[in-house]
């Protein structure tokens, strides 16, 4: 797994090339967690080169979620089938917006 | 070389000492764990009383309410309306035939269905633990209008004292008190065949868990009974003697207890050896104190210095080996080479005095370059070798240290998991109606999948399998907790409420509980169903795990559920409940995503696809066919890929009333 983060306006952009597994989703978490300690509480994961998310990765969305408290928001785009469909399945769209593009993602988080 | 072997020694030591404090916090863990579901089951039954003796009190006094308001409105006369008030009260009886009494408030009894104490004073009466329950109950009525009470008595043929608890009113219109009360007794006979039940598990884990050869952990109560102890369990600690003390062994333990971090040595047998108490012991004595249980974890120092005594051999045959070696050269080329020879032997002696850590010898050196001969070669193995066995000892001490914590922690989690599965098959023998199969295949890295299956009732089948989101000792902990969890939930509902609870009420009641202390975030996806066996009914409730399988007898159908959150993350989750029907014959099939997930040596998942297709070819056979089918076609399809992620599946068939042949 590798991160590359940039920021525009105020939403931090993490973008994530690879798997976020049980070896990874430690530094996934970690790297969350960084921004959010920093102010930065409008999130967009862009998920155009995530691979696949394990359990333990959907636990660090969940874990950053309750460090967030409610202060703001952690969403993701482009987000492939295989992944959508997981992500389906434990709901998780409700606590987490999904976008299919980061125009879109832009556009709403404004 | 001695020196050598004292280093070893102590890195082999601190490494031991160090795993054993580790196993001493995940059993700490593991028991407190344990006993915080077994108060969980407590308090969740005894507020169930406390509602029950509330609700029905709320019915009673609204009786007496309206025959007050009667006299208000002067319908009645005083004396007729208290007169109605406690006919109805008197003839009011629920539960096990359970009554209410009334006191005015010089605690006259006013109505009692007991003809002894009606009319008479019982303000200086006392239950068997010394207690006036008359003026406690005025006190706390008096205080707040109303509230909870607990008492003792001895029931007939019974010599225990049994808990009573009770709830009082305080009617103010008529000074009245006005109470009821239940015996409690079974909650305590339900912990008791729980905690029978947890020290059942505890003994499959600990008897599987040893430190270092045959170090053990055992535990024994404060009336030094041994409750769990490889070969010692249920024996009276009070019998077993130690040589040579003036007090008992146990008290010594329980003495070690108030310093749990410092060792206790004493001497003691071991196996192969019963009966002579020669062998230096170690223990370390945590005291759990809400249970007052010893917890002991204790292993014997000759075994922890094996290891180090027989790298100490080895050496010392390398260096024999080496001098051998150097001395037949010698003796071969003496007259030739004696000056490299005197270098070399020399050499070789300074090595061996000085734990083979020695600066590179510049004289040896020079040897290999000058002399091109046999002699040379002989000096450039010889450094080789010194820095192999240099590099071999500094190795040996890292690794042994950081090996030995995670093997252990590994086996712990292994342990918690495989000892929370029923794997007796078949688990029902008897039970014509349905035929059941489970399997369970855990990672090297234990990734808390879990199963279950129990009758609610004679007829209801409930059935379950999930999988918790982290890996190692945290995720297996969790993953006991929660089928515990579940386990007591059901029960419960069952118990206090009519008819069989649907499986979104068991899902929503665990997802509130898990979802408390839960900081770490964990999850746990599930799916639980209930499957009446007479009837075929399947209620089935989905909380994020995968969906199931219907196997019919030519086909394979997926049975859609709602999506919803696994259990854990969110304080407050609507579940639902899905009816379906199962036919004769018929199977469901409950997988986790260790299947799906698997991976071959291209790194291509197994798939949806691929586990549909295997089903279809199979879906007529019995589960256990069907399950190491399934099995078989994974383990092909990794071909020796190593497994990330448990594999479990469970299935079962339905025959109906009338068994295949």
């Amino acid at each position: 797994m590798h991160i590359t983060t940039n920021k525009e306006k105020t939403i931090r952009i993490i973008s994530v090339d690879g798997k976020i597994d049980s070896f990874t989703s430690k530094d996934f978490q970690d790297s969350l967690i960084k921004h959010i300690l920093d102010g930065e509480y409008d999130i967009l994961i862009d998920c155009s080169k995530l691979e696949y998310i394990s359990s333990s990765g959907i636990r660090a969305f969940y874990y950053a979620l309750r460090e967030l408290n409610g202060n703001g928001v952690i969403a993701l785009c482009s987000v492939n089938d295989d992944i959508l469909h997981i992500l389906e399945l434990v709901d998780f769209h409700s606590d987490f917006p999904i976008f299919k593009t980061i125009d879109e993602a832009m556009g709403e988080l404004k | 070389m001695l020196l050598t072997q004292y280093e070893v020694e102590k890195v082999m030591w601190n490494t031991v000492t160090a795993s054993v404090h580790d196993m001493r916090k995940l059993i700490s863990l593991y028991v407190d764990n344990e006993y915080r579901s077994l108060l969980f089951h407590k308090e969740y039954a005894l507020n169930r009383y406390k509602e029950q003796l509330k609700n029905v009190t709320g019915i009673v006094i609204s009786d007496i309410d309206y025959y007050h308001s009667l006299y208000k409105e002067e319908i009645l006369s005083e004396k007729d309306a208290k007169a109605f008030a406690l006919e109805s009260v008197e003839n009011f009886r629920y539960g096990n035939n359970d009554y209410f009494y009334i006191y005015d408030t010089n605690l006259i009894a006013i109505s009692h269905p007991d003809t002894n104490i009606r009319d008479t004073d019982m303000t200086e009466y006392q239950d068997v633990k010394g207690n006036y329950p008359l003026k406690m109950i005025k006190e706390k009525v008096f205080e707040s209008g109303y509230g909870f009470e607990s008492f003792w008595y001895i029931r007939l043929d019974e010599s225990k004292p049994v808990e009573k608890l009770t709830y009082n009113y305080y009617f103010k219109p008529w000074n009245w008190i006005i109470g009821t009360g239940v015996y409690i007794d079974d909650i305590d006979k339900d912990i008791e065949s729980k905690l029978a039940e947890i020290l059942g598990e505890f003994r499959t884990t600990f008897s599987n868990i040893r430190i270092g050869g045959n170090g053990y952990f055992f535990i024994f109560n404060d009336n030094h009974i041994i409750l769990v102890h490889p070969t010692m369990e249920g024996v009276d600690f009070a019998n077993v003697h130690e040589p040579g003390m003036g007090i008992e062994h146990w008290e010594h333990l329980v003495e070690a207890s108030k310093n749990p971090d410092t060792p206790y040595i004493y001497l003691w047998d071991k196996p192969g050896y019963e009966g002579s108490l020669k062998f230096k012991k170690i223990a370390y004595v945590d005291f759990f104190e809400p249970l007052d249980w010893y917890i002991v974890s204790a292993f014997y120092i000759d075994e922890m210095k094996e290891p180090s005594r027989r790298i100490f051999h080895r050496e010392l045959l390398i260096a024999l080996a080496a001098l051998l070696l150097a001395f037949i050269v010698t003796f071969f080329l003496i007259h030739r080479f004696t000056k490299p020879v005197k270098i070399l032997t020399a050499h070789a002696k300074l090595l061996t005095e000085n734990n083979f850590i020695i600066p590179d010898s510049i004289e040896l050196d020079r040897l290999t370059k000058s002399s091109h001969d046999e002699m040379g070669h002989l000096a450039e193995t010889f450094i080789n070798m010194e820095r192999t066995l240099q590099q071999y000892i500094t190795d040996l001490k890292l690794t042994t240290a950081a090996n030995e914590k995670i093997r252990s922690e590994l086996r712990i989690a292994h342990e918690i998991q495989m000892s929370m599965l029923s794997r007796t098959f078949p688990a029902f023998p008897g039970r014509d109606e349905i035929d059941i199969y489970a399997l369970l295949e855990p990672a090297k890295e234990v990734g808390g999948d879990l199963y279950d299956f129990f009758f609610i009732d004679n007829e209801h089948l409930c059935f379950l399998i999930g999988d918790v989101s982290d890996k190692g000792v945290p995720a297996a902990l969790f993953m006991a907790r929660s089928k515990s969890l579940i386990r007591a939930t059901s029960m419960l509902l069952k118990r206090e409420q009519p008819g069989i609870p649907s499986p979104s009420e068991i899902i929503s009641e665990v997802n509130t509980e898990l979802y408390r202390d839960n900081d770490h975030c964990m999850f746990l996806t599930l799916l639980l169903g209930i499957l009446n066996v007479k009837t075929g009914h399947l209620v089935l409730s989905n909380a994020g795990h995968n969906p199931p399988y219907l196997l019919l007898e030519d086909r394979v159908e997926l049975i859609k559920l709602p999506y919803k959150a696994p259990l854990g993350i969110r304080p407050q989750v609507q579940y639902t409940s899905e009816e379906f029907i199962m036919h004769d014959n018929q199977s469901i099939f409950l997988y986790t995503d260790g299947i799906t997930e698997a991976i071959n040596k291209n790194d291509k998942f197994f798939g949806e696809k691929k586990l549909e297709k295997t089903l279809r070819t199979q879906s007529h056979l019995r589960p256990y066919a069907v399950l190491k089918m399934i099995i078989n076609e994974v383990h092909q399809f990794a071909d020796g890929t190593q497994q990330s992620d448990d594999i479990t599946m469970l299935a079962i068939q339905y025959f109906g009333n009338k068994k295949e042949e």
